[in-house]
């Protein structure tokens, strides 16, 4: 397979996985992201299989069969246990907010043991 | 086997290298497709594509490329399975997403599923207060194929009046239950545990 | 029996296939499960040979055994031509309705209008209902978000709605999925009772499904009682 054919296969593949690993990060809920994971891991068999068709590589072959099972069973998984989520935790913190929140958990068990000690 | 230089062999290349570019053409749109389409439900539709077509024109592409046995009969299980599984991961995902509610249905043209289950639910309600027989679906499609007889064998009068309200909430619970964790046994109809 | 009325004639000796939960927790694994499990034992092995074999038809026993699903009663007959014919058409459908949704994908100044329609299926068999429901999903662009067992209904989630009467064309699409898989796996009396029309080298003549009687909606008609109820008409 020329060289052209490879830059040109992965030039796509790659622009499908970002917009793919823009969606899950955006989500908003649970299930958009096991969608966009799903379409990642699309991206990710095709990836494999340029490659292997590229360097005739056939020892990649079982990666792709474990890619295709992996991928179902994950979004049955999340599907299965997926709930109703507040719009609060449909967001992935940012890194400031992370800290805050940690921050602000630990004060909370750090007056409640002081609390506990001193009484 | 084709012999290497061969005019067959040149052909095989150009087809392989054609399908593996649509193949990674889907996967773009793919992406393309769940990063702008308004919706949870839209946008799975976009993931089915690289899933179906894609992986199919993929992995002949590979197999045109390498051309061994063992090879083309593992490609052709990868297709298999992802042809088998596919469907129900799409199903499992949608039908959270609608019974959590995130589907938006300000955006769809028809929603007969939400028209239904206001329906299901109101003909429940009343079914409970009064206790009467159940009205359609069941009733109206046959002895046979109604909720009510799949669930209900048991004694006449009060307590089978009082079993197919429980039955219709059961049935109301199997379609828009927003808590998914009871979905094994909605699936299968089971009967109600009263039953002997 | 009424041809308008298929459902009505699902009582009786031949009474509708439905899984019987728990009906096969004990006694022997199915053979077609072990079958297909050692074929996919064979092909993740990559050769056929006798040791391969056997190892396939042991571990799948094992596996069909500790680990038992219900039964599906079959009692169709299936048919080759029909088998080819649904395969192709469903090749053919998925070819067609990529570059459809490749199309939508694409248009950027065009969002997508999509809707979930009801579709009432002819047959009263969960394999074919679940058949049905795999392939309509397999095809890009339409979408089973809930499968009612009991009335054999599917809510289909359509992609694309957009133009007249494409509502219509969409239930018809999934009808005439139907159509074939019952072609290509059920019996005459199932065809028949299905209000379809005799198969014929596999299938049904060309149009001959679309013209065939839509099946009576169980969940149309609650729908029409509870509307003229809360109206206060008679029911």
């Amino acid at each position: 397979m020329s060289l052209g054919v490879v830059i040109a296969c992965g030039v796509m593949v790659g622009i499908g996985a970002v917009c793919a690993v823009v969606r899950a990060e955006r989500g908003p809920s649970m299930l958009d992201r096991v969608v966009a994971v799903d379409v990642v891991v699309a991206t990710v068999l095709a990836a494999v299989a340029i490659v292997s068709a590229w360097t005739l590589r056939s020892d990649l072959v079982p990666v792709l069969v474990v890619l295709a099972l992996v991928g179902f069973i994950g979004s049955v998984t999340v599907a299965r246990f997926a709930a109703a989520d507040k719009d609060d935790d449909k967001r992935i913190l940012t890194r400031e907010e992370a800290a805050a929140e940690r921050e602000a958990r630990r004060r909370a068990e750090l007056e409640e043991s002081d609390g506990g000690g001193t009484s | 086997m084709i012999a290497d230089g061969s005019v067959l062999d040149t052909v095989a290349h150009v087809v392989a290298a054609v399908m593996l570019l649509a193949g990674s053409f889907l996967a773009m749109v793919a992406g393309i497709g769940i990063a702008r389409f308004p919706d949870l439900l839209a946008r799975m539709h976009a993931a089915t594509k690289p899933q179906v077509l894609g992986l199919a024109l993929l992995m002949g592409g590979l197999a045109l490329e390498i051309r061994t046995g063992v090879v083309i009969w593992t490609l052709v299980l990868v297709v298999a399975l992802q042809l088998i599984t596919a469907p129900v991961s799409a199903h499992m995902v949608g039908r959270a997403g609608y019974r959590t509610s995130q589907v938006r249905s300000d955006l769809l043209v028809v929603d007969e599923l939400t028209d239904d289950l206001a329906v299901i639910e109101r003909m429940a309600d009343r079914e409970g207060a009064a206790g009467r027989q159940m009205p359609a679906p069941s009733s109206s499609t046959g002895p046979s194929a109604g909720a009510g007889d799949d669930l209900v064998q048991g004694p006449e009068d009060q307590a089978g009046a009082s079993a197919k309200a429980e039955a219709v909430e059961e049935e109301v619970l199997a379609t828009r239950d927003p808590q998914p964790h009871d979905g094994a046994h909605e699936d299968t109809h089971e009967p109600p545990s009263g039953r002997s | 029996m009424s041809p308008s009325d298929p459902t009505g004639a699902s009582a009786g000796p031949l009474a509708p296939a439905r899984t019987v939960p728990g009906s096969t927790r004990r006694g022997r694994p199915s053979i077609p499960a072990v079958a297909w499990l050692t074929l996919v034992w064979i092909l993740l092995w990559g050769d056929l040979t006798w040791a391969n074999l056997l190892g396939g038809l042991v571990a799948a026993y094992v596996v069909a055994a500790l680990l038992p699903l219900p039964r599906v009663p079959f009692a169709g007959r299936p048919s080759l031509l029909g088998f080819l014919r649904l395969m192709g058409r469903l090749g053919l459908d998925i070819v067609v309705a990529s570059v459809e949704v490749t199309g939508i994908a694409l248009r950027f100044n065009r969002e997508p209008r999509s809707g979930v329609i009801r579709v009432q299926l002819r047959s009263r068999s969960d394999l074919y209902l679940t058949l049905t429901a795999d392939f309509c999903s397999l095809v890009p662009g339409s979408i089973i978000v809930e499968a009612h067992r009991a009335t054999s209904t599917l809510y289909v989630h359509v992609l694309d709605l957009g133009g007249d009467g494409a509502v219509e064309r969409a239930r018809h699409e999934v009808l005439e999925q139907e159509a074939r898989v019952m072609y290509a796996l059920a019996s005459d009396d199932e065809i028949a009772r299905a209000g379809l029309p005799a198969r014929r080298l596999g299938g049904a003549p060309r149009g001959a499904v679309a013209a065939a009687p839509l099946p009576a909606d169980a969940m149309a008609a609650a729908v029409q009682a509870e509307t003229s109820h809360a109206d206060g008409g008679p029911r």
